[in-house]
């Protein structure tokens, strides 16, 4: 008898074991009585990802939810490993900013299988059947409206590059194809070199570096899958003193928004990671509470910044937004 | 009683070759790893985005011009109340803050060029610039409202639907248009429009043409009346 109570403790103390998580941030253990909602995000190495995961935490706060943020840090072993954790834990609901559109579907299945429902942000995973929901931006949209804008910028000629995102996300692919549907219609404008930088602004910086040496002679502009390698890249330029270049990023964030308000930068398209995280919190409220009919996938329009309307934007949204959930 | 078990073997092997010939049969009907895609079909492997375009040309969009909107009563609701002219005039796709309208119109032409096809709406409705270059994005594709975004598991494939579902409009309308509008002539549309916010003032509304019927402007020698 007691050796079959030993064993119950012991294994107890490696389920505690096994549900804390060491990337997760420290917060305060649950308040009594409040159910728990996850909110898991590809990586906090990225302030728009850190606006999108305090955003939905706070929402979901807000709804009276104990939240919880899970940094993935860009790898799906380590969200795989998060999603172990959550479905042990208790959680009622999953918020989740996928780390990679094919190799996340797993996680979400389980969660499925175990009754939990996740709420994609941001990021989109192949398949229709796993989320609950799935609200994003539209990337291709967004950049084809900022392919006509770089096009007018750079009067329709010059030499371009291209730093992609990082490839296992659809993101990467929708922003790179939307772009080129438009610029490739222009005879003069050549790109001379396309590189991935991960998304990651060091990468883009050093991209940026060795493109700068290769192809810097009459280089007009460059156009980046995202906005930290936007500024990864413009921190380039500036230490190769090429202010010439004119510099174009996607997602919003507001160091970019603010660098085009200075002159700095020429453009970027927002892409409203607050709205898509409050919807998301919300509709983890309405599933608890017994809603269960849902869109699968919620479009976002993405809305190009130039110098002539940045003023209409700022902290990772419009100002004048009217959207129910928006501030 | 006999304690030789041979007698016995026969009955053993035959259970046993039962035994393995049951759990054989159900390993064939029940196999334990079945290989098949998660989430897609074999018909959602192939998309043909060019046949998409065709198919959402001839059975969402055609039908759906004969519910165009009067442009100028557009113009003005949008003027009025923005948030109010969408809801009730057009419609956004998921959480967007834009809003697509299918308008018609009529007017004559005022100029045409490579910026577009100026119209001015009969009836002091305003005016319209049809676009004569390329057309990009999702608002045609988007117009009809029949196209579900969650139709297709990877949302690149609609991404290149629309380009097709352009590609069409461009050849089909815009081409036409460019080439055989000329100022002075009449023209009839229904065509496609996308507002943020709201209409700029004292500029034209420009609008991406799904059906045009022009009309030749009429020579001097066939005056336009007293």
């Amino acid at each position: 008898m007691n050796r079959r109570i030993s064993i119950a403790v012991l294994s107890l103390a490696l389920l505690a074991g096994c549900s804390r998580n060491p990337t997760a941030p420290a917060s305060a253990a649950p308040a009594p009585g409040k159910a728990k909602v996850a909110v898991v995000i590809s990586t906090l190495n990225n302030p728009w990802f850190v606006v999108l995961g305090d955003t939905a935490k706070a929402r979901a706060e807000e709804l009276g939810y104990d939240a919880t943020i899970f940094n993935s840090e860009n790898d799906t072993a380590k969200e795989a490993s998060h999603f172990e954790n959550i479905l042990a834990g208790g959680y009622k609901a999953i918020i989740f900013n996928a780390t990679d559109s094919d190799g996340s579907i797993a996680n979400v299945r389980k969660a499925k299988a175990a009754g939990v429902p996740v709420f994609c942000i941001d990021r989109e995973i192949n398949a229709t059947d796993a989320a609950t929901s799935q609200i994003l931006s539209d990337n291709h949209g967004g950049c084809v409206a900022l392919g006509q804008q770089f096009v007018e910028a750079l009067d329709g000629k010059g030499s371009y590059v291209e730093i992609l995102g990082y490839l296992g996300d659809n993101n990467a692919h929708n922003r790179s194809k939307g772009f080129h549907e438009v610029v490739d219609n222009y005879p003069e404008l050549k790109m001379v070199a396309q590189q991935a930088a991960d998304f990651d602004r060091a990468k883009a910086l050093e991209v940026m570096e060795t493109l700068l040496q290769k192809h810097g002679d009459g280089l007009a502009a460059v156009f980046c899958g995202n906005d930290a390698m936007a500024m990864g890249a413009y921190q380039a330029l500036v230490a190769a003193g090429r202010s010439d270049v004119k510099v174009f990023g996607f997602d919003g964030a507001d160091e970019a928004v603010k660098l085009i308000a200075d002159g700095k930068i020429a453009a970027t398209g927002m892409q409203f990671p607050k709205t898509m995280a409050r919807q998301a919190a919300e509709y983890a409220d309405a599933w608890i509470k017994g809603k269960r009919d849902y869109p699968q996938k919620v479009p976002v329009a993405v809305e190009v910044v130039t110098a002539e309307n940045v003023g209409e934007y700022g902290d990772y949204g419009a100002k004048s937004d009217t959207r129910p959930g928006t501030n | 009683m006999s304690d030789s078990p041979t007698p016995r073997l026969p009955a053993r092997w035959l259970a046993a070759s039962v035994a393995l010939a049951a759990v054989a049969g159900l390993l064939w009907h029940y196999p334990l790893v079945r290989i098949r895609r998660l989430d897609a079909t074999a018909a959602e492997a192939t998309f043909d985005p060019r046949a998409f375009a065709e198919r959402h040309w001839t059975n969402d969009l055609l039908p759906a011009l004969d519910a165009a909107r009067d442009a100028g009563e557009v113009m003005a609701a949008i003027r009025r109340d923005a948030t109010e002219a969408c809801r009730s005039l057009g419609r956004s796709v998921g959480l967007s803050r834009s809003c697509l309208y299918l308008v018609r119109g009529q007017g004559t032409i005022a100029e045409v060029g490579p910026s577009g096809c100026r119209v001015i709406l009969d009836g002091d409705a305003g005016e319209a610039l049809l676009a004569t270059g390329l057309v990009f994005g999702t608002a045609i594709r988007d117009i009809t409202g029949t196209v579900d975004p969650a139709s297709r598991t990877d949302s690149r494939e609609l991404a290149t639907a629309a380009s097709e579902i352009n590609r069409l409009v461009q050849e089909r309308v815009i081409a036409p248009l460019a080439s055989e509008a000329k100022a002075g002539g009449r023209i009839e549309f229904v065509a496609c429009g996308q507002v943020q916010g709201t209409l700029p003032q004292g500029k034209p509304w420009k609008l991406t043409p799904v059906r045009i019927t022009l009309q030749e402007a009429p020579t001097a020698s066939e005056g336009t009346g007293p």
